[in-house]
């Protein structure tokens, strides 16, 4: 399975992208985030706000990376038991889902 | 610590647009659900546009075109394991053992969801609008 990046959180956590994850789950949804691959990286290494757990899904973590005045990068990443969390979906919103925990403090560039 | 900015309230988004949906006078461009994410989406315009969600609970967000803050769809997370198993008509019209008079070919599996889509749409849209009632315009 090709990997489209790698990327390190401020944790020192390792995360893929796939090919087939980002095309599955991200493009055939929202065909207009073709290329948005560097900021879903940069959200995960420079989480801006921090990163949060999924009240819902314990396994997911959530990484936002400030666009501009209106927007955030949302990334949801999956952490199996072993190995490194691979990207399950990323898309652009104005807040946090509700019931999200901080889990880690926000960086700082 | 100051936490995420909220960057939009529900006040500034215009909802006109979506809420046709209910009357049948817009119906779905897109209907895709993700199995492994267990996430519906609902959009009346080409995927080709961006949209921004703009969470209101746990599981639905409201997408907006960014530029112009019309709401042009809703995605629903935990779609079977949460969401339509409080919503009966929904869960009435996803699953397919409900399905009258039962089909005998492929056609008529197309056929058939062609003409749930709308409704399941339909329902959907009805359950976002009454949790925008109970929300309110923050």
């Amino acid at each position: 399975m090709r990997v489209l990046f790698e990327a390190v959180d401020p944790r020192g956590w390792q995360v893929t992208c796939t090919e087939d994850c980002w095309q599955r789950h991200v493009l055939v949804r929202r065909p207009w985030m073709l290329g948005w691959e560097p900021r879903v990286k940069k959200a995960i290494e420079k989480p801006r706000y921090g990163i949060y757990r999924s009240s819902k899904h314990p396994e997911r973590q959530i990484y936002y990376l400030r666009l501009d005045r209106h927007r955030h990068l949302r990334v949801v990443v999956r952490f199996p038991k072993e190995g490194p969390g691979e990207v399950v979906t990323a898309y652009t919103t104005d807040y946090l889902t509700p019931g999200e925990v901080l889990i880690w403090p926000e960086s700082h560039d | 610590m100051a936490g995420i900015p909220r960057l939009r309230t529900t006040r500034e988004l215009k909802t006109d647009r979506f809420l046709r949906v209910l009357k049948g006078e817009n119906r779905p461009a897109i209907f895709h659900y993700d199995p492994e994410l267990d996430t519906l989406m609902l959009l009346v315009v080409s995927p080709e546009n961006e949209t921004v969600v703009h969470p209101i609970n746990d599981m639905i967000g409201l997408l907006y075109d960014p530029g112009t803050l019309e709401v042009v769809g809703v995605q629903v997370e935990d779609f079977e394991s949460s969401f339509m198993a409080a919503h009966e008509p929904i869960r009435a019209q996803w699953r397919l053992n409900s399905l009258e008079p039962a089909p005998q070919d492929v056609g008529d599996l197309i056929v058939m969801t062609q003409e749930r889509e709308p409704r399941i749409a339909r329902e959907v849209v009805r359950v976002t609008a009454g949790v925008l009632a109970e929300v309110g315009p923050g």
